[in-house]
């Protein structure tokens, strides 16, 4: 029972069940700690028969479009696999005439004659058959080295695609996508891809061929004998098919609960403290017990099912097996066979069965990764930004003007509104108000993360729509309160604002955003790794790098988007001021909800609700008794209600002695 | 492995059983051959039709039974190894619950994900295959050489270089292909984690113009798996035309000893048929096997992964059975706390005392990297003190079961983790069962009623995942109501103000007074008017403490704290 072939996995169709599982348990973490697929063998034994393409058709044609470097090795080994095939078809008729020339030894001799067998004939044959094995095993070796260059570099290609592609969409495409899909089909559906080329390709040449060969093969030898064999191909198909529409529910089902388990799995690690603070243990693990049962029984289940194909064509290649054994004797008996090709039929019989028995898992693994394709391919498709010409903004007195700007992420729901706000060169401009006011949007479309949709943003005198995002984005300068570096040593993640900056450079940038000191006291110092947790350093700290690592970049605008909500005021004093030098002939947009961060900006801006309300400087925001005012004064305001005990806030709060 | 093959145990019998059916359907796939045998020899020989019947039959006989077999064998087979996976699934989920903070950050939150989804899965897997292909195999190499033996000791002699040759080759073949596979499998991880940094820090790599580095990076990465996989395929290409090769040439061997033999009467045509089956049920049996090899590298990866997250232990100290204490009240002591993490030398709290009173807030303010999120990790016993001990109500966390302890406990983190789900749910996240009355209270008191409410589906809005669909202000809010929805009696804040306003600020912590009168509150914050109403505030530096005591009287004598009042207002504001 050769059944590895049918054990194909199905690597992608889970990688895809991971990142789309939508979550049908209740709560789920929220960050997407989703890993792909990656180097795992196939958690089931069976083509996942339940994913099937749309497009057969024209996503194969485009899956082919990757072949074409490989036009020549392809046909090579198209060729290669044909003859090697052939060879192997041949071989048991060659045989035959061995088989014969003894058989007729024998029969002579039992007529009482004495007879001898040819050698000369067996040498010749042994020769030609050895000669034939040794050829095919070349050829053999020959194709496995070609296949595995043009599958691994076809998804090499593709990975790469994806990468490129990655960086040409806009944000909003990530929006409205998890991460755990995207690395679904880069790293899961690809993978599964390579599987099928690797193997199935072959395969699906070789099973053609002996198909064939084999079939013409039998007729030459005996053509009633094939009709005997063919009597029973059609059970094949009647006896496989009610069985694979079993296991596909069952795979669908094991599918399901699969999604729903690694869903908890991965909600639980990646909010491990929150389950522990809130004492969720134990409830969590019963509802993990309870998952894990319900995939269990659908997984065995699916298993059985599906294993029940293997055995049963086994047993109809015996079946038919017995039949070719019964009739060729009755055959032989009248004399209408002769004994090699009996011989040889036999094993023809058995060759026969093998691309038979073959075709379900080689149609549903190309199958399988012809679906895997499709999902590469509608990333690829997907609509990228549009950039503008490769033009730089050139800097004018107005630095930056949004001119009757708006915006909405989704539709229907309105955020920005007509904004027009211009800004001079080397002023420093804040931006406050509650959440959701639509001060980081400013920054996003600014950076153009996203496009306005009506009115325009010129720098210098540039619309930015016509410069090009590198160009634009090489003038400006963002520390995003999210604070996000990569594995890596803290002077390769400072380092990443500047790609040819000495280790000096480094350190002087560190030094501006105060983070030396911190750094130095590591163990390892500027060499300290940080990992995907960064639990060696503090979430102040952090920000801290992203400021190093801003300030370095040297650009004409600097954008600070609660760059130091966590860091302490008196550091972030000390920022300032080590900044106030740099910032002298800079634009700065700085959004902060601490006010004493941003009190000494040229320009304040109080934002609500995707407008500005007010502008101007601290102390006229202040006279104006406004929305400013108010949240300022909120700062200490409640004080005197919350416990008047502790002290008199007058003391502290004396808005007159400001001015 | 030992661990993992514990698993394995109470499925043995049934697992023995399939393996004792599968041994059975080689006997019956062995016993083909010989009833083919006897019809070529005194069959065909003889032209009894008859006798060719009756052994036809005999051969349907026993491929039927080889199928019921088969079904058996399949069944207990697929059912053994789901449940050994499923045990194993189970108790590896169970160890990350139930290990300490620390010991999970070693592993890494995504690798502890990929062992209890992959590697487990891979086990599953494997266990199955063994028994379905590694388990038949010797059983029908060594029947299948004994078989031939009888047919002609001679002969079989063949078996003796070709078994040996083709177990040579794959030896070598797999001695050069696992280190390879090996090599892959942190190729792929280091894709994996490449492309996952390219989403999380999109807007970063973006905004530094930083795609043709990024590029640069996955490139290398890329060639680098597929440089290896090349490699690693090009030793496997051999196993495959070699197998045949040998096989074929061992046939031919076969032939042509058969042939001498016949020549000379002792043999007979039917056995030179039956020989050349058993030659390739004997060597294909050996491919089958050889494939199994071929998986236990990543087994035994697997299964080495898996084996680290069972040994897991919580690092935290175990009370005593029938030591557990419990507090009669809800005042919180540090003394002489000093703490480190992992094996770092440099402590985050060195020598820290103070305490908090139940029914008075208190509130910890300090610079960057001072150690103010570690005190309220502590608190939660997510890490053990190095030295010193903290108490509740006089008792040592240590003496506490950590489940009791925790649920005296309300906790908002610095970093909101919110799950996908509806609010309620999330608010109700703490507590086994919460009436709507409870949920509304918790809101009003985080201030997060208005928005809320503001939902079309109110209270039974999803929360997408990461909160996406909230701004952080709204998270914070929400992650406070989680805490006080748990009525507990010592509610910790770690930075959970610092996305809301002033104003919202001040008015959430007018509400909590009001309504959390009796609670011991502790407060992290970088905001002086966050800290300034608290009945005590430690001011926190470098981890050590500098000085504790009211806003009023630490203006007058802390310099430190003085700095940070400040560095936020201006200084005619602070001085009387």
């Amino acid at each position: 029972m050769n059944d590895t072939k049918s054990e194909i996995p199905d690597r992608g169709s889970r990688g895809m069940s991971r990142g789309r599982a939508n979550n049908p348990y209740g709560l789920s973490l929220g960050k997407s700690k989703i890993i792909g697929r990656s180097g795992r063998s196939s958690p089931m034994g069976m083509v996942s028969i339940s994913d099937k393409p749309k497009n057969f058709k024209g996503t194969l044609r485009r899956l082919l479009q990757y072949f074409r470097p490989f036009t020549f090795s392809l046909t090579s080994v198209c060729i290669i696999t044909a003859l090697s095939t052939l060879f192997a078809v041949l071989a048991p008729k060659i045989m035959s005439v061995a088989v014969d020339n003894i058989g007729e030894t024998v029969k002579t001799r039992m007529g009482g004659l004495t007879a001898s067998i040819d050698y000369m004939l067996l040498y010749q044959i042994l020769g030609i058959l050895l000669g034939l094995y040794l050829l095919s095993f070349a050829l053999g070796i020959i194709q496995q080295y070609l296949m595995a260059n043009i599958s691994q570099r076809i998804v090499r290609t593709m990975r790469e695609d994806i990468q490129q592609k990655l960086t040409r969409l806009p944000l909003a495409y990530f929006d409205h996508t998890s991460h755990g899909e995207i690395l679904a089909r880069a790293v899961g559906d690809v993978d599964n891809i390579a599987a099928t080329l690797q193997e199935n390709v072959v395969q699906l040449v070789s099973g053609i061929v002996t198909f064939i060969g084999v079939f013409l093969m039998m007729l030459i030898i005996n053509p009633i004998l094939t009709l005997v064999v063919l009597v029973t191909l059609p059970l094949y198909f009647f006896i496989s098919k009610p069985i694979i529409k079993h296991s596909q529910e069952l795979f669908k089902k094991r599918q399901k609960s699969l999604g729903e388990l690694d869903g908890l799995i991965e909600e639980t690690y990646g909010g491990l403290k929150t389950v522990k603070a809130f004492g969720k243990e134990n409830e969590t693990q019963n509802k993990f017990d309870q998952i894990n049962e319900k995939y269990c029984t659908a997984g065995w289940k699916a298993q059985f099912i599906t294993g029940m194909i293997m055995p049963l064509m086994s047993f109809l290649v015996n079946f038919s097996y017995v039949l070719v054994c019964v009739s060729s004797g009755l055959m032989f008996a009248s004399g209408s066979i002769s004994l090699g090709d009996v011989s040889a039929f036999l094993i023809y019989v058995k060759q026969f069965s093998n691309p038979v028995n073959r075709i379900t898992s080689i149609t549903n693994a190309i199958q399988a990764s012809i679906a895997s394709a499709e999902r590469v391919f509608e990333l690829l498709d997907e609509n990228e930004e549009i950039d503008g010409e490769n033009i730089a903004p050139v800097f004018l007195n107005d630095s930056v003007v949004f001119d009757n700007i708006s915006f909405r992420y989704i539709p229907e729901r309105p955020l920005i509104e007509n904004l027009s706000l211009s800004v001079k060169n080397g002023q420093t401009v804040a931006v406050v108000g509650p959440t959701g006011a639509g001060k980081t949007t400013l920054v996003n479309l600014l950076m153009r993360f996203y496009d306005v949709q009506n009115g325009e943003i010129r720098v210098g005198a540039v619309p930015i729509k016509e410069c090009s995002r590198s160009k634009l984005r090489e003038q400006l300068g963002m520390v995003l309160q999210d604070t996000w570096l990569f594995n890596g040593t803290i002077m390769e993640n400072i380092r990443y604002g500047k790609e040819n900056a000495t280790d000096e450079e480094c350190i002087k940038a560190a030094k501006q955003a105060q983070a030396h000191h911190f750094i130095s006291t590591l163990p390892k110092g500027y060499d300290t790794l940080l990992n995907e947790e960064a639990s060696n350093i503090s979430q102040g700290q952090k920000q801290l790098i992203t400021i190093a690592r801003a300030l370095l970049h040297d650009p004409r605008i600097l954008i600070l988007d609660e760059a130091t909500s966590n860091v302490d005021t008196l550091t972030e004093q000390r920022i300032q001021d080590g900044m106030s030098a740099i910032m002298q002939n800079r634009t700065c947009f700085v959004i902060a909800h601490r006010l004493s961060t941003i009190k000494n900006a040229d320009n304040i801006l109080v934002m609500r609700e995707g407008s500005i309300v007010e502008m101007g400087t601290h102390d006229s925001l202040l006279n104006l008794k406004g929305a400013y005012a108010e949240l300022y004064q909120a700062q200490f305001a409640n004080a005197s209600n919350l416990n008047s005990s502790i002290l008199d806030t007058s003391m502290l709060l004396d808005v007159d002695s400001c001015t | 492995m030992r661990k993992i093959l514990d698993y394995l145990k109470p499925y043995a019998g049934v697992y023995c059983l399939a393996g004792v059916l599968i041994l059975l359907t080689a006997f019956a796939d062995l016993a083909l051959p010989g009833i083919m045998k006897n019809i070529v020899n005194t069959g065909i020989g003889k032209r009894d039709t008859g006798f060719i019947i009756q052994q036809g039959i005999l051969m349907l006989v026993i491929t039927l039974l080889n199928l019921l077999f088969w079904f058996l064998a399949s069944y207990l087979g697929a059912k053994a190894s789901f449940y050994f996976a499923r045990d194993l699934r189970k108790d590896t989920f169970g160890c990350v619950l139930k290990s300490s903070v620390d010991q999970a950050d070693d592993i890494g939150t995504a690798s502890l994900i990929t062992r209890t989804t992959n590697d487990v899965a891979a086990l599953e897997m494997i266990s199955f295959r063994i028994l379905r292909m590694g388990a038949i195999a010797p059983f029908t190499c060594i029947g299948g050489i004994v078989l031939a033996f009888r047919s002609s000791a001679e002969i079989s002699l063949v078996f003796f270089l070709a078994v040996p040759l083709l177990a040579l080759v794959y030896w070598f073949i797999i001695r050069k292909a696992t280190p390879l596979f090996t090599a892959t499998f942190p190729k792929t991880d280091a894709i994996n984690r490449i492309i996952r940094e390219n989403l999380t820090g999109i807007r970063v790599i973006r905004a530094f113009n930083h795609d043709n580095a990024e590029k640069a990076r996955f490139d290398r990465a890329n060639i680098d798996l597929t440089e290896t996989n090349i490699k690693a395929q090009r030793v496997m290409a051999w196993q495959s035309p070699l197998t045949t090769l040998i096989m074929d040439i061992t046939v031919l061997a076969i032939l042509y000893f058969g042939t001498i033999r016949i020549d000379r009467g002792t043999f007979m045509v039917g056995d030179l048929i039956a020989m050349t089956q058993y030659a390739t049920i004997i060597l294909g049996a050996l491919a089958r096997l050889s494939m199994v090899f071929q998986m236990l590298p990543r087994s035994r990866a697997a299964a080495k992964r898996i084996n680290e997250v069972l040994n897991l232990k919580s690092t935290l100290s175990v009370p005593n059975v029938g030591a557990e204490q419990t507090p009669k009240n809800y005042d919180l002591s540090f003394s002489n706390v000093s703490f480190s993490y992992g094996g770092s030398e440099r402590p985050v709290l060195d020598n820290v005392s103070f305490t908090a009173e139940s029914g008075k807030t208190t509130a910890i303010i300090g610079g960057t990297g001072a150690g103010k999120s570690t005190i309220m990790q502590l608190i939660l016993r997510f890490y053990d003190v190095r030295s010193g001990a903290i108490c509740i109500g006089g008792v040592d966390v240590r003496k506490m079961d950590t489940s009791k302890l925790r649920s005296m406990i309300g906790y908002a983190a610095q970093r909101v983790e919110l799950f996908s789900g509806s609010i309620s749910e999330n608010i109700g996240y703490g507590c086994s069962d919460i009436c709507d009355e409870a949920l509304r209270e918790a809101a009003q008191t985080a201030q997060a009623v208005n928005f809320i409410e503001a939902q079309r589906e109110g209270y039974n809005a999803f929360i997408a995942q990461a909160g996406k669909n909230f701004s952080g202000g709204q998270k914070q809010r929400l992650s406070i109501a989680r805490a006080l929805a748990r009525k507990a009696p010592l509610l910790l804040f770690d930075d959970s103000f610092s996305a809301l306003d002033y104003k919202t600020d001040a008015e959430l912590r007018k509400a909590l007074r009001e309504k959390e009168s009796h609670a011991t509150v502790l407060i992290v914050a970088q905001r002086v008017a966050t800290v300034m109403n608290a009945d005590k505030i430690i001011v926190l530096n470098q981890g050590k403490v500098e000085d504790i005591g009211t806003h009023y009287e630490l203006l007058k004598r802390c310099d430190f704290y003085k700095e940070l009042v400040y560095s936020q207002l201006s200084r005619q504001k602070v001085t009387v």
